[in-house]
């Protein structure tokens, strides 16, 4: 789906997976540096070359591992500091409360493109959404997955994680009815071209409700983007891709009919962008919610 | 052993009153949980944990470590100095109180600013983290050298002044070294913990 003009981050280009079995696939120095320079992205492109390779022009699998957790560890702090996860439980709470008030039995909240899982774990660890409720976290990196189970282990939270398809996550769902998705910057990667398809599983799927947060753009989004990780993360490839998130992000007016377009008549649809003149830093990563009807 | 007691007590240190000893001693608080607080930001995204207060206290340990370890030798120099003359630590005074007219509210302002972000809805404490200790922190090294700039001008002399900047500079370097202490090895997957079961969906 991705396009010649679409803008990347540094971490889209340093892993791949073989569509049907989902493992992983060694990336080429040279493939993974054009994909950035075709672009103009020169800036990126240096990143990657600071990378090192094996013999046969593949990126270095350890030197690539080290980034991603290094970027997502910064993520999970980055989050931490907005409180995502405490946004996330307030808008679920909502559509869990109505939910309990219709079915009886436990609620699932699958969290897609989990990465390390630190707003999956928060919420499971803080019950925010009450005992009824259990989480799963659901991401293609093996890597991610293997490191967000040990931390949850390490701390004993009540939380699954799996290794799987945001865009085919039919295997981590039992009782669609009774089951959430979520997800916390993971729709501007999907792309303004993949996401009718991405909400169109979930009718598919027919799950009770949804909640994906991602930036909202615009002036205070950025400047507040710029600050915070200038101030709270040290990976330059996390500084980039913080920047570049922030630009590839979707207003509300154009997620809105994406989602619409995926979902038809079968969701309640909200989304709200934050006021454009003033700041609203609790609002920099608001979500696009989805009620059954 | 009589001279050594005599000598210090012979240090004008002792003549100073108690505003000008509380003055002194906010400032090396202030200093302090500067060194602190570099070290807890340094150690933040480095363990993956929910309860992080370990790594913060490993972070805040290192960062005060650091800040000892700098600003020791600049200390020694300023005690030289100020220890020198009843005229020499009455520059020091002067300078403090410049020095403490612009730490002094921007401490308070981040205390209170912390203080309000454990015990607001978490809303105003998203807020308040971005806008305010945020921006705090990223002016973080503009401030040291803004108090340090006060406290130079108003003394105008240039031993206090060669002592500051070392001592700006100084201050400015902790969070960079507490950072690399942390960052000098990447996190593996076997610092995060035990291996769990990962299913395939």
């Amino acid at each position: 789906m991705e396009t010649s003009t679409d803008l990347l981050e540094v971490l889209d280009v340093l892993w791949d997976s073989a569509p049907d079995s989902g493992e992983r696939v060694p990336v080429r120095k040279a493939d993974a540096r054009a994909r950035l320079s075709d672009r103009g992205q020169d800036r990126a492109a240096r990143l990657v070359d600071a990378i090192p390779a094996r013999g046969d022009g593949t990126l270095d699998t350890q030197a690539v591992d080290d980034i991603f957790l290094a970027v997502h560890l910064e993520l999970g702090r980055l989050s931490e500091f907005v409180h995502v996860p405490q946004a996330m439980a307030s808008s679920l709470a909502p559509i869990v409360e109505r939910l309990r008030e219709e079915t009886t039995g436990t609620i699932r909240v699958v969290d897609v493109g989990c990465g390390l899982g630190f707003d999956t774990r928060v919420l499971a660890h803080t019950r925010a959404l009450g005992p009824d409720v259990e989480f799963v976290g659901l991401d293609f990196n093996g890597l991610l997955v293997d490191a967000a189970a040990r931390l949850a282990r390490a701390e004993s939270i009540p939380v699954r994680f799996v290794h799987g398809d945001a865009l085919d996550p039919g295997n981590a769902i039992e009782d669609p009815a009774r089951t959430l998705m979520i997800s916390s910057g993971v729709l501007h990667h999907i792309g303004a071209s993949a996401l009718p398809a991405f909400f169109a599983r979930h009718a598919e799927l027919s799950v009770a409700g949804f909640a994906h947060f991602d930036p909202a753009p615009g002036f205070w989004t950025r400047a507040g983007a710029w600050m915070l990780h200038s101030t709270r993360m040290r990976e330059p490839v996390s500084r980039y891709d913080g920047a570049m998130s922030m630009r590839r992000a979707l207003p509300a007016s154009t997620l809105l009919p994406l989602a619409r377009a995926g979902v038809g008549e079968a969701y309640e649809l909200t989304c709200e962008d934050p006021s454009r003149l003033v700041p609203q830093p609790d609002r920099i990563v608001r979500p696009i919610v989805g009620r059954r009807r | 052993m009589n001279d050594l007691v005599d000598a210090i007590a012979s240090w004008p240190i002792w003549e100073l009153a108690w505003t000008e000893w509380a003055v002194l001693v906010a400032l090396l608080v202030v200093v302090l949980q500067h060194g602190g607080t570099a070290g807890i930001h340094a150690a933040m995204g480095r363990d993956g944990m929910i309860d992080h207060r370990r790594a913060e206290l490993l972070g805040a340990i290192r960062g005060t470590a650091t800040l000892v370890a700098l600003m020791g030798p600049v200390f020694v120099i300023w005690a030289f100095d100020a220890l020198s003359s009843p005229e020499r630590m009455e520059l020091y005074v002067t300078a403090n109180w410049a020095i403490i007219a612009v730490y002094g509210p921007i401490t308070v302002v981040a205390l209170a600013s912390f203080v309000l972000a454990r015990t607001t809805p978490w809303q105003v404490r998203s807020n308040l983290n971005s806008v305010v200790i945020g921006t705090l922190e990223l002016l973080r090294p503009w401030m040291a050298a803004a108090g340090m700039i006060a406290g130079i001008a108003i003394t105008r002399d240039v031993v206090v002044a060669a002592i500051g900047t070392i001592a700006v500079i100084a201050g400015i370097l902790v969070p960079a070294i507490t950072r690399r202490w942390w960052y000098r090895h990447p996190v593996r997957l076997t610092d995060l913990g035990e291996p769990a079961s990962a299913e395939r969906a």
